[in-house]
């Protein structure tokens, strides 16, 4: 027999309990063996395997590979420096590895401190003593105490109850309060039975006592919560980017070094000379600092982001939501406020009422039509009959009780009402099927009840109304007549109307018709703009509610939202796979009544034609779509810690418009991107150009591979950054979103970088290094210098060629289409910072003894800097003349 | 031949008692509720629970043996089973909070080389040892031994259930992209035909059998989502004995279902051949 279909005593016998609750020491024991109560993340992070991964990526291995031949060449011909090639080549492994692997590492820590839960205190019966625990330690057997307002820990069944109602929407997404009984004898599953209560709902009133039957990942939460676990997820548009970045730069580093290991065998160089020219030259192929700018640039946003109410999971995501082409949204607390408000007031009488405020915390004001001397009596014996008919309560920030009561309660507040201070007999609770509740009070010497409840179900039972002078009079077929068209009217704009009586007696009958609320959850005021920015954007939003059409297209034109048609959770049971995916082609479309598990569908079908999916969600029943959407987006106010835990996102606020401010930052930081990378490949040319000029002609070395690593994991890191927490250009959310094939590294990134920054730079630093020898009396021919300093300004006059280039190209990339000059001169403040270290840097390699013996520098006389000075202002000049002329192409285009 | 169940008087422990009767009842062998005396069990308890099986044994017409013994608990068991012949399997419940330093008696007696099978058991809900209708095996591809798969059929005979194999093929993540229609089918076919005679042995003892594939890139939480969206009352897995070091370089999957798994689980372990 199941365990819900057992009575006590059984139940008792079973789980080995009693009225009196486990013994302690028998709790302690069963904790042992059914482990805590608690939904563990399954898939714990192992941080040394994630440190070591970081060796075997693609770059990694490459510089691992020359810095081992570093070695291998310095065991054959030693003293030819190559074993600090060598170590120069695995320090900047260690470092590069290290530092990206700290950036995740600190992003995952500071999820995991936003995560965790306060623990939640439950009380359970053990020793025959009511005590408080942490519900993570209750096990099966345990007798459960709830009372209103608690979370249920535990999958039990109902010993004891007394108008008990539980909100199961984390489980079913149903919101309507579920009543419980004590026997359930149709019910064929746990989940159906109304005597279990079950992990992750709450107590919305009512109270009741149970014996805990399971516990953790054995609840029907916890079974849910693995549902969430294993939908694959594909990877993300930031790993392929990387993944596509490294292939290429390395394929290009390798064949580089192949084709002169081969020239340098061809020619008269010996295969050593070939070899370490070849490493060279892979070495300044590899732009080393590229991955843990991207890493740090990624950290950045999703800092930048969490300010903005959107705490970002995963770093890669970042970008994602970039590229993000459809937002599938939740209506209830992200497009609305998820606060009830009681907008408009229609008294018996004909007298209309609007109410001005939203929300539970906002004041308002009463604006009342045809008003004469009692219009506000009635209004306030209205208002005052649904507060003393109502459970739920406000105090301060504690919010408690079913929201169309707080809508009244809220109502009456604004109007500064003292409820009267009457004793409450007894309540004639409501049911779906009743569909009002009553509450009987002794006023005085009387006995009155007090009811609420849909129009259809009070209005039979009222015999009169009240006139607008006051009098109490017989209800007629007229005045009926208009209250119903009242209705009618509210409820074509979406109001959930409430019917509002009172009367003498304990019985539901013959009852004095008071009026009609209406109610909403209104939209969010910032959502409107957010919404018409998302249109700008070319993001297409649909709304995926469990609310009913009516409602939901309601809020649609409330906010702006476009969409071509409404298709119900029953519709969409019945439309084939393939039929969604054409219809989503083609239509926009607004989801009423669905379930959460019909989210998943929608974001496959969404998928499968192409779009970039950013899905919200809440409910536990949400987590499977969270995870498969691109973007899973989980409320952090309202979400289970299930949804939290399958998102990639978590919106602290619940508020649509920072999933806006997301897309705006995931966009920003594309480009960014885009723009750091360009920087990055721009200093390569410079890199590698002085080796190949260096193997066909008679010239001294130019660089030496320290200075390529100081370039790479020095001088370019910080503005590189800087670059990267760059803020939004002005037309970013004007452009359509970023598409699938849209790739960092495409051309314009080639073309900027390596053919007309690249080249720039690097004529640069051969005119200086070139120059300052002619200078000093040099002649071409001559490869080895006998004086050491002069070899070492020289190779110090090539890196600050490239150095100074980067130093003004990192001012014109800060925008990929804009004029340097329109992006203000101090909004990038972590750029000023670089500049500073920059030139302190630059100092340094010219005047301190120890940073010069290790970069292979010298001083470089006053005199001979000038030549520095050209080339950087060419860089700039060149580039935002480029700018202009793409800007203008553009404009032709458009 | 005997089946032994260790009781220790915690629910846990006897609801394994209920599973190793069904299973004694297939072969009609004695079920014996052996308790290693130790000062840590309630003796009382032990008695209870051993009362409240032998009353389910005499409905399911099982006979039942008690064995109370007194020492340290797994050798002691080692020797009375060295020492008592034809004992075909020893149930038994396993705690779920691991400590470090201090192995589970289950764990100390799945590293004991015993000429028995074990049957170690994660129980989550007390109340389906007796209602279990639907049993399900993961296993790995199509890797399955004789012995794993007699326990499984043995308890599907007990529970006269539906049972199913759930076959899963592990895909690394970089492939998981490119998987080829042509190519799933060819492994497909091949892990079917090397299952076939699973199939038609269970035809032959009247029991019906599904395969179920599933392609993941993680084997364990596939697993545990095919539990999540399916009704199963029992899993039986392989059991895999993990020592101290390999435990420190992560959690194998094994353990990762054992903990997390929302049903009553088994790990099988068969007896060591000499």
């Amino acid at each position: 027999m199941q365990s819900f279909k057992m009575d006590k005593q059984i139940l008792f016998k079973k789980f080995k309990t009693s009225q009196s609750g486990l013994k302690s020491f028998e709790a302690k024991k069963r904790l042992d063996s059914f482990g805590l109560n608690s939904l563990e993340q399954k898939k714990k992070k192992n941080y040394l395997i994630a440190y070591f991964s970081q060796y075997i990526q693609f770059f990694a291995i490459l510089l691992e590979v020359a810095g081992v031949l570093s070695f291998v060449a310095d065991h054959y011909v030693p003293n030819e420096g190559s074993d600090i090639l060598g170590y120069a080549i695995f320090g900047a492994v260690i470092i590069n590895a290290t530092f990206t692997f700290w950036q995740e590492y600190k992003a995952d820590k500071a999820m995991e401190a936003l995560l965790k839960l306060m623990p939640t205190m439950v009380k359970v019966k053990r020793d025959d003593e009511i005590i408080t625990i942490d519900s993570k330690f209750i096990v099966p057997g345990d007798i459960l105490i709830l009372e209103e307002g608690d979370r249920v820990p535990a999958d039990g069944v109902l010993i004891e109850q007394n108008s008990l109602y539980l909100n199961l929407s984390s489980l079913n997404g149903e919101s309507m309060p579920a009543p419980r009984s004590l026997i359930d004898e149709e019910a064929k599953r746990a989940i159906e039975a109304k005597n279990m209560v079950f992990a992750g709902t709450t107590v919305v009133s009512g109270s009741g006592i149970a014996i805990v039957t399971a516990t953790a990942n054995a609840t029907e939460f916890g079974k849910i919560a693995g549902l969430t676990q294993n939908v694959q997820k594909s990877l993300t548009p930031m790993q392929k980017e990387i993944i596509s970045i490294t292939k290429i730069l390395t394929i290009i580093a390798i064949f580089m070094g192949i084709i002169f290991f081969a020239l340098g065998l061809f020619s008269d160089k010996g295969v050593l000379i070939a070899s370490i020219f070849a490493l060279s030259l892979i070495v300044a192929n590899v732009p080393e600092g590229l991955l843990p700018t991207i890493t740090l640039s990624l950290s950045l946003a999703s800092q930048r982001m969490a300010k903005r109410n959107a705490l970002i999971k995963n770093l890669d995501s970042v970008e994602t939501l970039g590229s993000a082409t459809v937002i599938c949204t939740d209506k209830t607390g992200t497009l609305t406020k998820n606060e009830m408000t009681l907008k408009h007031i229609y008294l018996s009488s004909g007298e209309s009422v609007n109410i001005s405020g939203d929300g539970y915390f906002s004041g308002g004001e009463f604006e009342i039509e045809n008003s004469n001397e009692n219009t506000n009596k009635r209004v306030e014996e209205l208002l005052n009959t649904g507060v003393l008919n109502s459970r739920a309560s406000i105090e301060g920030k504690n919010i408690q009780g079913d929201p169309t009561e707080l809508a009244i309660i809220v109502a009456s507040n604004k109007k500064q009402l003292q409820t009267p201070n009457w004793q409450k007999i007894r309540e004639i609770t409501f049911s779906s099927d009743r569909k009002m509740m009553s509450s009987i009070y002794q006023v005085e010497d009387k006995i009155e009840i007090f009811s609420k409840g849909a129009l259809e179900v009070i209005l039979p039972k009222c015999s009169s109304y009240i006139d607008s002078n006051g009098e109490k009079l017989n209800l007629n077929e007229e005045i009926i007549s208009k209250i119903n068209d009242k209705a009618y009217e509210f409820e074509s704009e979406a109001f959930r109307v409430l019917a509002i009586a009172t009367g003498s007696g304990e019985e539901e009958a013959n009852l004095t018709f008071l009026g009609i609320v209406a109610i909403m959850d209104l939209p969010r005021v910032e959502v409107a703009p957010a919404i018409e920015t998302c249109k700008r954007a070319g993001i297409k939003i649909m709304m995926i509610t469990g609310d009913n059409p009516l409602t939901a297209s309601a809020i649609a034109k409330k906010i702006g939202l476009d969409y071509d048609r409404v298709i119900t959770g029953n519709e969409l049971e019945n439309i084939r796979d393939e039929e969604l995916e054409k219809i989503l082609e083609r239509e926009t479309i607004l989801f009423a009544r669905m379930s959460g598990n019909q989210k998943l569908k929608i974001a496959s079908a969404l998928q499968n034609i192409g779009e970039v999916v950013a899905m919200t969600g809440d409910g536990v029943n949400d987590a499977p779509a969270l995870k498969k959407a691109d973007i899973g987006i989980a409320m952090g106010l309202s979400g289970t810690e299930v949804a939290k835990e399958a998102s990639d996102m978590i919106l602290l606020d619940d508020n649509f418009s920072s999933i806006v401010s997301a897309i705006e930052e995931g966009r920003t930081v594309y480009f960014n991107i885009k723009k750091f990378v360009t920087y990055i490949l721009s200093s390569n040319v410079p890199e590698i150009v002085p080796y190949i000029l260096q193997f066909f002609f008679k010239i001294p070395l130019p660089l030496s591979v320290i200075q390529i690593l100081s370039i790479d994991l020095g001088s370019d890191m910080l503005p590189g950054l800087a670059l990267g927490s760059e803020k939004p250009e002005k037309n970013i959310m004007n452009r359509a979103p970023v598409g699938k094939k849209e790739k960092i590294l495409d051309w314009e990134v080639f073309k900027r970088g390596y053919f007309f920054i690249g080249i720039i730079e690097a004529t640069s630093a051969m005119v200086a290094f070139l120059l300052f020898l002619h200078f000093h009396g040099w002649e071409y021919g001559v490869v080895d210098l006998n004086d050491p300093l002069l070899q070492k300004q020289a190779m110090t006059m090539t890196l600050l060629g490239a150095v100074t280039c980067q130093l003004l190209n990192v001012w014109t990339m800060r925008s990929w289409e804009f004029s340097a000059f329109s992006m203000g001169f101090f909004s990038n403040k972590l750029l000023l910072v670089a500049m500073v270290i920059e030139f302190f840097w630059i100092w340094m390699l010219l005047n301190v003894e120890a940073v010069q013996n290790v970069f292979n520098t010298a001083p470089i006389p006053l005199s001979d800097l000038w030549i520095l000075l050209p080339f950087p202002i060419l860089l700039f000049v060149s580039h935002e003349v480029y700018k202009w002329r793409r800007r203008v192409k553009l404009e032709i285009v458009k | 031949m005997r089946v032994i169940s260790a009781v220790n008087g915690l629910i846990t422990s006897e609801s394994v008692a209920l599973y190793a009767l069904k299973y004694a009842k297939v072969y009609r062998y004695t079920l014996i509720l052996l308790h290693v005396l130790n000062g840590e069990d309630s003796e009382d308890e032990v008695k209870k629970s051993m009362e409240n099986i032998e009353e389910i044994a005499k409905e399911y017409e099982v006979k039942t043996e008690r064995v109370f013994l007194e020492g340290t608990p797994i050798s002691t068991i080692r020797e009375y089973i060295e020492n008592t012949n034809n004992i075909d399997t020893l149930f038994c419940a396993t705690r779920i909070r691991k400590r470090f330093f201090s192995h589970s008696f289950s764990e100390k007696l799945t590293r004991t080389k015993l000429p028995i099978n074990i049957a170690v058991f994660r129980i989550v809900h007390v109340n389906s040892a007796l209602l279990t209708e639907n049993i399900v095996m993961p296993i790995k591809s199509s890797r399955l031994s004789i012995k794993k798969f007699t326990f499984f059929a043995s308890m599907v005979k007990a529970y006269e259930a539906k049972s199913e194999i759930y076959s899963v093929t592990v895909v690394n993540r970089w492939k998981w992209h490119d998987i080829d229609i042509s190519a799933t089918k060819e492994r497909l076919e091949k892990i079917n035909s090397k299952l076939y005679h699973y199939i038609k042995l269970f035809k032959l003892i009247n029991l019906h059998l599904h395969i179920k594939h599933a392609f993941s890139q993680n084997e364990a939480e596939q697993v545990l989502h095919h539990l999540s969206h399916h009704n199963f009352d029992l899993m039986v897995i392989g059991g895999q004995r993990l020592s101290t070091f390999s435990r420190l370089l992560g959690e194998k999957p094994i353990e990762v279902i054992l903990k997390h798994s929302p049903i009553n689980t088994v790990a099988f372990y068969p007896k060591k051949e000499k």
